[in-house]
C-alpha cells in the first residue's frame, strides 16, 4: 500500500485549520476586551493587563491583536483552499506570525517584563501552523515530483 | 514550488516585519510633549471641578480645621494611582475633604521607576509652595503614558506645570534646589515607616488615615469609599 499524500494534504490542512479557529479565538478575545476598556483575564498573575496596557500592544494605533486576527482568518482561509497557492500563502502568513511572536516575546521579557498566556499561546500556535504549512508545501512538491 | 519562490516569500515576510517594527519604533519616539500637553489642557476642567473651591496649604488639600487628616503615597508613573485618581480620590475629595471633614496630602514616592518617578516627585513638590501640587498632581495622573516607555520627561511635567498655572520662573529653582529633595527622601522614610508598620508592602497607592480618637488606619490600592468612611468613623469616635 502506498501513502496517500492528498489524505495527507487533508490533515495536515484540517490541523491548521482548527489551529487557526483557535487563534482566532484567542485574538478576538483579547480584542473583545481591549474596545471594551478591560484587560483580558489572565490565569497566571496580572501579566496579560499589563502587556495590553503597555504602549507595544499596538502599531500605531492598530492593535497587535487584530493583526493576529486578520492573520488567522487568512491562515484558516488557507487551509481551507487547496493548492500550491494557498499553500504558498500559509507559509507567508504563518511566517510573518513567528516573526512578529518573537519581537513580540522579546518585548515582553525585555521592555515589558510581563508575560500574558494568551500571547504565548498564540506564538505556539502560530509556529504550529508554520510546520504544517512546511510540510504541506513539501507533500505538494513531492506530488508535483510524482505527477 | 521552487527554492527561488521560497526565498523571495522568506524575503518579503522579513521587510513587512521590518517595516511593523520600525512603525512601532518610529511612533514611540514622536509620542511628543505636545501630545500630553494636549491631553492636560483638555484634562484641567475636569481636574478644576474637583478642586474647585477647596483650600490648598502646600501639599494639603481641605479646611486646616479638619479633625481627620489623610495621606496619599503615591508615584507618578504608577498606573493604580491613575485609575485612583479619576474615581476613588474625586469622591474622597467631594465627600470628606469639601465638606471640610478632613485634609488629604499627596506624598509622592517611587515605586516604578528609580529616574522618572522620583524627578516628577521633586517636580511636584515644587508646585507645592504656589499651592498648584494636586493640580499639577492629578492632571499626570489622569493622563499617565505606559508605565513602560519613559514618557515623564522634564519637558512634560514642565507642561503639566504651565497648565496647572504654576508659575514656571518661580517653580524651576525649586524643582532643581536642594529642599525638595530634602522633602522627598523625608517622605520616602516616612513611607517605609508607615507601611511596614502597617505590616503591608511599599506599594501605591498607600492611604494613611488619622484623627483625634486613632490611627494610623492604613490602606492600599483602589478601595471602595466605605474603606474611608470606616477609617473616619473610626479614627474620628464614630462620628464622621
Amino acid at each position: 500500500m502506498g501513502w496517500d499524500r492528498s489524505a495527507s494534504d487533508f490533515r495536515v490542512r484540517i490541523g491548521a485549520a482548527v489551529l487557526a479557529l483557535v487563534g482566532i479565538g484567542i485574538t478576538a478575545y483579547i480584542l473583545w476586551e481591549r474596545y471594551h476598556g478591560n484587560a483580558p483575564v489572565c490565569a497566571l498573575g496580572g501579566g496579560c493587563e499589563t502587556v495590553q496596557r503597555s504602549y507595544w500592544s499596538a502599531v500605531d494605533g492598530v492593535p497587535v491583536a487584530l493583526l493576529g486576527l486578520l492573520a488567522y482568518i487568512a491562515l484558516l482561509g488557507c487551509a481551507l483552499v487547496p493548492g500550491q497557492l494557498a499553500a504558498l500563502a500559509s507559509f507567508f502568513v504563518s511566517l510573518l506570525g513567528v516573526l512578529l511572536s518573537a519581537w513580540l516575546s522579546y518585548l515582553e521579557l525585555f521592555q515589558i517584563h510581563a508575560i500574558c498566556e494568551y500571547c504565548v499561546s498564540s506564538a505556539v500556535i502560530v509556529t504550529i501552523v508554520f510546520i504544517l504549512s512546511i510540510v504541506r508545501m513539501m507533500l505538494l512538491n513531492r506530488d508535483a515530483g510524482a505527477g | 514550488m521552487s527554492r527561488k519562490t521560497i526565498i523571495a516569500v522568506i524575503v518579503a515576510a522579513l521587510v513587512v516585519v521590518g517595516v511593523l517594527i520600525g512603525i512601532q519604533q518610529a511612533t514611540k519616539s514622536s509620542t511628543s510633549t505636545s501630545t500630553y500637553a494636549k491631553a492636560f489642557t483638555a484634562d484641567l476642567p475636569n481636574v478644576d471641578q474637583i478642586l474647585n473651591g477647596i483650600p490648598q496649604n502646600g501639599r494639603v488639600l481641605g479646611n486646616p480645621k479638619a479633625k481627620v487628616s489623610i495621606i496619599e503615597y503615591m508615584d507618578y508613573k504608577c498606573p493604580i494611582c491613575g485609575d485612583a485618581s479619576k474615581v476613588l480620590v474625586p469622591s474622597v475629595i467631594s465627600t470628606y475633604v469639601r465638606t471640610g471633614i478632613a485634609t488629604i496630602a499627596l506624598r509622592p514616592v517611587e515605586v516604578i521607576d528609580p529616574v522618572q518617578s522620583v524627578n516628577a516627585a521633586f517636580a511636584g513638590l515644587a508646585t507645592a509652595p504656589q499651592g498648584r501640587m494636586w493640580e499639577f498632581t492629578e492632571l499626570i495622573l489622569r493622563n499617565q503614558g505606559d508605565e513602560t516607555t519613559s514618557w515623564l520627561t522634564s519637558a512634560v511635567l514642565t507642561a503639566a506645570a504651565k497648565t496647572a498655572g504654576v508659575n514656571i520662573a518661580q517653580w524651576t529653582p525649586v524643582f532643581n534646589g536642594k529642599a525638595v529633595e530634602a522633602e522627598y527622601f523625608a517622605d520616602v522614610n516616612q513611607f517605609s515607616t508607615d507601611t511596614s508598620d502597617a505590616g503591608l508592602s511599599e506599594a501605591t497607592p498607600t492611604f494613611v488615615v488619622n484623627g483625634p480618637k486613632g490611627g494610623p488606619i492604613v490602606f492600599q490600592g483602589i478601595v471602595p469609599l466605605s474603606t474611608f468612611t470606616k477609617a473616619i468613623a473610626t479614627v474620628s469616635g464614630g462620628t464622621a
